[in-house]
């Protein structure tokens, strides 16, 4: 698995080689190592979560100081946490002339500014709205967009974006539009696809991508709302508001995303036009969706194990992966039929998927 | 440090660096990056598809079969109730022979193993032997065992771990009266014992096993027990368990120091033992600032805010270091 989900630099080596490029030097000299491989997904997971569990402490001792006038200090103390927050993680990374530690000590001290300065200021516009509204709503969406937009630090990115995708639902919920998850889940779905979609030409513009938090954050929030359906546990008989838990156009909506996923992959790789099994196999993808009433997740995730395949992104599999298989176990939860019925659907589509790998692997043999 | 060999495995950045190291130009170097992030060969795509429609259709026959059980309980008599299971041992095992060292028999010793512990919970119910949990949960890893050496599957592995961590955290919660802390350290008892057998096994000359997914999620797992341990043994007056989390704390990191610094540089291992030391320290400060603190709490506060901050970077400036020595000092 590893080698389908890593290429060697060898067939790199080849396929640039296809593509006309050549060495035009013989002996270069070594480059620095890249940032993420300095600071792999786990070493910022660690950042990431001391860097919101500080800023839970400051949020806690400026809530503590400030509880008298929390409503007009907050307001007015939020934005600039987070301007001056902003401010650092835009200029430490350049910055030669501070020692490591240092360094590093302003970027989490920054990371924490910023989160604590947002969730002040949203809780300063609440209050002063009154606890209700679009008002708090809209001020939480600004402002995590704005630190997306202005923080290229992956870890204030990637934990704005989920904030951001919160801030999303919160503004659909406060307009009272029906379906409001429904809504949230494809649009977070959409973003993250397209986003993941177009990362190698990202990567051929720049050499880097400085969206991939972004792509991340988004797959891991399209996730997480996919989880209010299931009915499982704090989300049984999920309702926020008025909203309900994302429901049967999430299922269609998706099924379809996922056929539009297995497209783009036989486009990218060049295989023409599927033969009858394939088609078939394509086509089972749109209808995995009603065929599980009440479980979008499902098929949510397995456009997402689809995504992850297709642009080798480990992190992102294995994710998908453990969300799939709670997905399936709510499912079989949720079922509403007899246990006899139940064993049956599962003894079926079990046979059908072994049965698949089977004719799979017969047909790959040369 | 010499550019990367062909066969190396990379990922976009890795691409990318040594596309230029071998002396490529930029736009070459951006076009590697992006060719590693571009969607596998159909070849690959076959081999990932099978394996993942074989997995995922063998983890559903095994649920229908629990739960075709579930559903004739009432009307199936002893000898049909075991002997249905008795059956897929069987099968499972002649279809392991068969097709021995293939996806087949893998899959067949995976649904073997989960037969072993259905057939005891059906033993267990039919004769009503009044055994506790952690019983069925030790005895199906003692009987396991069999199908996990023969099959030498990682992922098995870690079910016969997750059984027995189960089996003996239950066992504890039973004889220490609910001690949720003593509960944990006998899964992280489990999960160290195991990374320590994974890697003695691993510096063979032929090891059995070489996934290291498998030992990084042992310490995952096991990094999560000590921090639940720790935690609960400081802040609950009840347990007893919080000096021996505290050794097991000294352990670990002694254990990681001298597997995963010393011999060898494992940023993964490095990066929970710091989570681990992170959560302990901070746990421990919150806990004498409460017992001192007779104020509001702001001060309190702002000094936990500083410190979380200077450990998060303290942390991020070691490992980053450690991945420069793993790439032999070039950064």
């Amino acid at each position: 698995v590893s080698a389908a989900l890593r290429p060697t630099f060898g067939e790199i080596e080849a396929r640039l080689a296809a593509e006309g490029f050549a060495p035009e030097t013989a002996d270069a000299a070594p480059e620095p190592a890249a940032e993420d491989e300095l600071m792999p997904w786990f070493t910022r997971v660690l950042v990431g979560a001391g860097a919101w569990l500080s800023s839970l402490f400051l949020f806690g001792c400026l809530g503590v100081l400030f509880a008298s006038s929390l409503e007009h200090t907050a307001i007015g103390l939020g934005p600039v946490l987070v301007v001056a927050g902003v401010l650092v993680l835009r200029a430490a990374p350049g910055s030669s002339s501070l020692g490591l530690f240092l360094r590093q000590g302003a970027l989490a001290a920054a990371l924490a500014c910023t989160l604590a300065g947002q969730l002040l200021f949203v809780v300063g516009v609440s209050e002063r709205a009154g606890g209700g509204g679009a008002a708090p709503a809209l001020a939480a969406l600004g402002v995590t967009v704005a630190v997306v937009v202005a923080a290229p630090e992956p870890i204030a990115r990637f934990l704005s974006t989920c904030g951001a995708a919160a801030a999303f639902a919160w503004v659909l919920d406060a307009a009272g539009l029906s379906h409001t998850f429904d809504v949230v889940a494809l649009a977070l779905g959409a973003g993250a696809a397209a986003l993941w979609l177009a990362r190698p030409a990202r990567l051929a513009r720049r050499g880097e991508d400085t969206l991939s938090p972004v792509a991340y954050a988004l797959a891991v929030a399209f996730l997480s709302t996919l989880l209010f359906a299931t009915g499982v546990g704090p989300f049984e008989d999920f309702h926020w508001h008025d909203a309900a838990a994302p429901g049967r156009l999430s299922t269609i909506g998706l099924g379809l995303g996922a056929v539009a996923i297995a497209v783009a992959i036989r486009r990218e790789l060049r295989l023409g036009a599927p033969t009858p099994p394939t088609a078939v196999a394509i086509a089972a993808l749109a209808l995995l969706g009603p065929a599980t009433p009440g479980s979008p997740g499902l098929v949510g995730a397995v456009a997402v194990v689809l995504l992850a395949l297709h642009r080798r992104a480990p992190v992102l599999l294995g994710l998908a992966l453990a969300f799939l298989f709670f997905f399936l176990g709510a499912f079989y939860y949720a079922m509403t039929a007899t246990l006899l019925v139940k064993a049956a659907r599962l003894g079926v589509v079990g046979a059908a998927l072994l049965g698949g790998a089977v004719a799979i692997s017969r047909r790959a043999r040369p | 440090m010499a550019a990367a060999p062909n066969d190396a495995l990379v990922s976009p950045s890795e691409a990318r660096r040594a596309a230029l190291e071998r002396g490529y130009s930029a736009e070459a170097a951006r076009r590697a990056a992006a060719l590693a992030a571009g969607s596998p060969p159909p070849e690959a795509w076959t081999r990932l598809l099978t394996l993942a429609a074989g997995g995922v259709g063998a983890g559903l026959l095994a649920s229908a079969l629990v739960t075709f059980f579930a559903a004739n309980w009432d009307h199936m008599g002893r000898v049909a109730r075991l002997g249905v299971l008795e059956l897929a041992l069987v099968a499972a095992a002649l279809v392991a022979a068969r097709w021995f060292g293939r996806l087949a028999a893998r899959l067949a010793l995976n649904l073997g193993f989960v037969a072993v512990g259905a057939l005891l919970a059906v033993f267990g119910q039919t004769y009503q032997t009044g055994a506790d949990p952690w019983e069925l949960f030790l005895g199906w890893a003692a009987l396991g065992a069999p199908w996990v050496l023969v099959a030498g599957a990682d992922e098995l592995w870690l079910l016969l771990t997750l059984v027995l961590g189960f089996g003996l955290a239950r066992l504890l919660d039973v004889r220490s009266h609910d001690d949720l802390a003593l509960s944990a350290l006998a899964s992280w008892a489990v999960g160290a014992l195991a990374i320590g057998l994974w890697e003695a096994q691993a510096r063979r000359p032929r090891p059995w096993l070489r996934a290291r997914w498998l030992p990084r999620a042992w310490a995952s797992l096991a990094g999560a027990a000590l921090c639940v341990a720790f935690v609960v043994g400081l802040y609950d007056r009840d347990s007893r368990a919080f000096w021996f989390a505290a050794a097991a704390v000294v352990a670990s990191l002694a254990g990681a120091a001298r597997a995963y610094w010393r011999r060898t540089i494992e940023l993964f291992m490095q990066t929970v033992m710091m989570g681990v030391l992170i959560v302990a320290a901070t746990s421990l400060l919150i806990r004498a600032l409460a017992d001192v603190s007779d104020t509001r709490g702001d001060l309190e506060l702002f000094v936990i805010t500083v410190f979380v901050i200077l450990e998060t970077a303290g942390a991020a400036v070691w490992l980053r270091g450690e991945a420069r020595r793993a790439r032999g000092g070039v950064a």
